[in-house]
């Protein structure tokens, strides 16, 4: 407004000096025409009353010429006066449009400000009712999330009760049915091996081990399920005990070496000497793990082999990690399978459980316990060519003495005047031992046997409390002079031996067992755990 | 082989003998008057075919090369007895061989150097 202001006030400025300058400039002009016409007339006159003698005339007209001049003077004093007048009018003026332009300007200016600070409110204005706006959108978006939450919430809370309920039903319903599955199949397993023991038809053979096998098959599917099921509802916990691995070894090989020696396939089973005497962990998860894997090996394996390795992988301070490898020649994973093979019932083909059964829970269950144990799986395999299954689980090492049957190292009576027959061809091996007696036991004797023979001989001449015995000899190994040793008369027959092997695979282990022997020890072997074996195998002598 | 990478460790050693440096000494000496010999005596067997006691001796030194570290050793060691009880030599024993006696001289002379600085 201001500014049309302005452009309205400057236009009647221009406009009234351009009239005024148009007014001042006839006036002057056309005045002094009519007064110099006016005083021309009189002095013609003034000329032609001289010339005519009319003096009074002449004296009167010159007069009024006068006059007229005078008068002529006064109005250009007046207009000399109102020229003045009329250029300080308009100089006033210029200098007043001067001020009026230079006020306008800084109106102009004021205003732009004022126009900059009004679009600045204006602007700041929107953008607060955008901003209110918006939280109030917002508030009420959030309102309405909260109240959906809550009540999300509240459903929830709702299915969380019933699935409590339904995994308790759940939880019931398998209790219930595997004890009345599991009532039943163990007296169909126990009556079908006593029918397979009594006098029956070579026709109706193949029809008992048909019944044992299936009862075998259901058996195993039903422990799967209710594996599964307490690992899905969390219910499993891992054991933190001492135990020994090589047991463990030789648990799997006896539980699994008929179904290897029925289908032809050799069963190998190997335990690293660096692996640590005791280890502290779930020996059942574990045993559970080897069985399954091993299991499937020779389930899937129609020629060749299955070879289970352990080994130690890490040491550090009191922790070590135990790789396991169960490797077999059988019919192998297509590639596309491997992702999956250790999803639930996931089998290398659609096909494999109706050629080989199974329910493929046991890889699943085997990935769980691994997991559990903070350990991990994986798997090579190439079809037609086999699988190799790796785990890794961590433990903590424990000590002979940390196990339950064993002797505790506190209660033991110092071990005195022992002799000791040490059956050993290697010098090495013999500095060695003979060092570690002499260090644990005081006043030992040591014989030296270089084989089998040798000890022989030297145990029905002499006395020994302790033979240790290593395996592989020439002329006789430590598996033959044992059975000899245990077929001699009593009290020779009774003598303790500790087989000593050089990373001897299980079933060597379980054949120095089979052998007659009393416990096994791995080279190389530390002075305490020699000292250990020799006081537990005196102790137990001692108490029978 | 990398001439750099040591052969032998004898940490194992140290704690067996419970860093008896004596002892350390006495074994370390043991082990090159018997193993050297005893690989030498598996390349004879191997060249008179008589791969049991090639088998016999290869088992025995096995101890040895694990309480001198010589992991490499023990593993080749480990594979010659395979392949002889598997009874199925496609001529890798030969090369096995011939690799059990190159790591046994490097170890040999990286044990002597220990001995000489001890």
């Amino acid at each position: 407004m201001n500014s049309l202001n302005s452009y309205f006030l400057i236009a009647l400025l221009c406009m009234a000096t351009a009239l005024y300058s148009q007014i001042n400039d006839i006036h002057s002009t056309e005045t002094t025409e009519v007064i110099d016409e006016y005083s021309q007339w009189l002095d013609d006159k003034i000329a032609v009353a001289a010339e005519n003698g009319n003096y009074k005339e002449a004296v009167l007209l010159q007069e009024n010429l006068i006059a007229q001049k005078d008068s002529l003077l006064d109005i250009d004093k007046r207009a000399a006066i109102v020229e003045l007048e009329l250029r300080f009018e308009d100089s006033r003026q210029q200098s007043d449009m001067a001020l009026a332009t230079a006020k306008y300007a800084s109106q102009v200016t004021k205003m732009d400000q004022q126009s900059l600070q009004q679009y600045i409110y204006m602007g700041g204005g929107i953008i607060m009712v955008i901003i209110v706006l918006g939280m109030l959108s917002r508030l009420s978006f959030l309102r309405k999330i909260q109240r959906e939450l809550k009540e999300k919430g509240m459903k929830i809370a709702v299915e969380k009760m019933r699935a409590e309920e339904s995994e308790r039903v759940r939880e019931q319903f398998l209790a219930k049915m595997s004890h009345e599955i599991r009532t039943p199949m163990n007296a169909i397993m126990g009556m079908s091996s006593i029918l397979g023991k009594q006098k029956h038809y070579q026709s109706q053979e193949k029809y008992l081990n048909a019944i044992l096998q299936s009862s075998e098959n259901l058996l195993v599917i039903l422990n799967d399920i209710m594996d599964m099921s307490r690992l899905e509802a969390g219910k499993i916990k891992i054991e933190s005990v001492p135990f020994r691995p090589v047991n463990e070894l030789m648990k799997l090989r006896d539980i699994l070496k008929y179904k290897a020696e029925g289908k032809g396939i050799s069963l190998q089973c190997e335990l690293d000497n660096d692996i640590p005497e005791v280890l502290i962990g779930d020996p059942v998860r574990l045993s559970q793990v080897l069985i399954n894997l091993t299991g499937n090996a020779i389930k899937f394996t129609e020629h060749g082999s299955v070879h289970v390795k352990i080994k130690l992988k890490e040491r550090d301070g009191g922790k070590a990690v135990i790789e396991g490898k169960v490797i077999d020649t059988g019919i192998g994973i297509p590639e596309h399978r491997l992702e999956k093979i250790f999803e639930s019932f996931i089998q290398a083909e659609s096909d494999t459980s109706q050629k080989y059964g199974g329910t493929g829970l046991g890889l699943t269950i085997s990935k769980e316990f691994i997991q559990l144990q903070n350990g991990k799986i994986s798997v090579e395999s190439q079809p037609g060519q086999g699988s190799i299954f790796t785990f890794e689980i961590p433990y903590k090492i424990g000590e002979l003495s940390d196990m339950p049957n064993e002797v505790a190292e506190t209660t033991t009576v110092p071990l005195k005047a022992l002799k000791v027959l040490l059956v050993e061809d290697n010098d090495f091996n013999i500095m060695v031992a003979k060092d570690e007696l002499a260090e644990i036991i005081e006043d030992v004797k040591i014989d030296i046997a270089a084989n089998g023979l040798e000890a022989l001989e030297y145990v029905k001449k002499k006395n020994y409390d302790i033979v240790l015995m290593d395996i592989e000899m020439e002329l006789m190994n430590g598996y033959e002079a044992a059975r000899e040793i245990r077929k001699l008369p009593a009290p020779k027959n009774k003598v303790s031996i500790i087989a000593i092997t050089a990373n001897a695979m299980i079933q060597e282990i379980q054949l120095c067992y089979d052998a007659g022997m009393d416990d096994h020890l791995s080279k190389p072997f530390t002075p305490k755990e020699l000292r250990i074996k020799i006081q537990n195998l005196l102790f137990k002598r001692s108490t029978t | 082989m990398d001439a750099q990478t040591k052969l032998i460790d004898l940490s194992f050693l140290a704690e067996f003998t419970k860093g008896d440096q004596g002892k350390m000494k006495r074994y370390i000496e043991m082990y090159l008057k018997s193993a050297p010999a005893i690989i030498d005596e598996i390349q004879k067997e191997f060249e008179n075919k008589n791969l049991e006691n090639l088998r016999l001796k290869a088992h025995s030194i096995k101890p040895q090369a694990q309480y001198m570290g010589i992991i490499t050793l023990k593993e080749v060691l480990i594979e010659i007895e395979g392949v002889i009880k598997s009874g199925n030599d496609n001529g890798q024993l030969s090369t096995l061989i011939k690799k059990a006696k190159a790591i046994s001289e490097k170890a040999t002379i990286e044990l002597q150097s220990f001995l000489q600085s001890a």
